[in-house]
């Protein structure tokens, strides 16, 4: 999986790490329009230690390689498109509680985000991304002389 | 008597009485010869889950515990892991016996083959 730094990507309803405006405006138009509907969006995890975030997206039944992920200025885009499981779609579904066929969800970083750093990994149906961060600049305790 | 033609929800009563908070989602396809179920499991191992039949009704259940140590690293939460049952009722038409089930990729695909349906031509003298 690469992190690709894309030129120009469309990004609509970028949520932040940390004002965390979420669901409606985290949702890309594909969702509410004719190519998705409101399973297609996959659930997000955020945890931050002291060194690094880490996000979980679940997302079961892909491959790998069906992730993109790309970075365009501070805004982290993962999105999918399986043309295959779109096609699988139309197979005879009695009942119908999930698919992740398709979508985009975007993410504004911190500005102490180490993009240089950043990797992913998919196992067991969770995409987990790891972003450290910089290391903070310790400015180290001056003591000032009272004269 | 009351035909049912698909995998009936039969868990309602488990999340009516708030034995679980966790309700995995389900998806059934079905085909000419064979009915299929796929598990929204991600972050499951398959030694996390029991499958289990009894008197025509399927069983998904995890009893695994998820430690919540690192609850305070948390900044946002969409997808809480939990222990979980969920029961379906199946069709007469299902061959208990061949059940058979799969875990890839954080989906749990139950495999349900149907019996054949009985055809017999009876020609006139």
């Amino acid at each position: 999986m690469n992190l690709i730094k894309a030129s120009s990507f469309p990004t609509i309803g970028v949520s932040s790490f940390s004002s965390m405006i979420d669901e409606l405006f985290n949702r890309s138009l594909s969702d509410f329009g004719a190519t998705g509907n409101l399973f297609s969006h996959p659930s997000v995890n955020i945890k931050e230690t002291d060194n690094s975030f880490e996000l979980e997206l679940a997302a079961p039944g892909l491959d790998k390689e069906d992730f993109k992920i790309n970075l365009e200025q501070d805004v982290l885009n993962i999105s999918v498109e399986k043309q295959q499981l779109k096609e699988e779609e139309d197979k005879n579904y009695r009942t119908k509680e999930f698919s992740y066929a398709a979508f985009k969800r975007s993410f504004q970083l911190p500005q102490n985000v180490n993009v240089e750093g950043i990797n992913a990994n998919y196992d067991k149906g969770i995409l987990t991304l790891t972003l450290p961060k910089k290391e903070q600049v310790v400015k180290a305790v001056r003591q000032i002389e009272i004269n | 008597m009351i035909m049912i033609s698909k995998p009936v929800d039969y868990s309602t009563r488990n999340y009516r009485e708030n034995k679980y908070q966790f309700r995995p989602n389900v998806n059934v396809l079905e085909s000419d010869t064979t009915f299929e179920l796929q598990v929204f499991l991600p972050g499951w191992d398959k030694s996390d889950v029991n499958v289990t039949i009894e008197k025509g009704v399927l069983t998904i259940e995890s009893n695994k515990e998820w430690t919540n140590e690192d609850k305070h690293l948390w900044k946002h939460r969409e997808f809480i892991p939990k222990a979980f049952k969920r029961s379906f009722l199946l069709p007469d038409n299902v061959i208990e016996e061949q059940i058979t089930a799969s875990a890839n990729n954080g989906i749990l695909t139950i495999t349900l083959n149907k019996r054949p349906v009985f055809r017999k031509e009876v020609v006139v003298q």
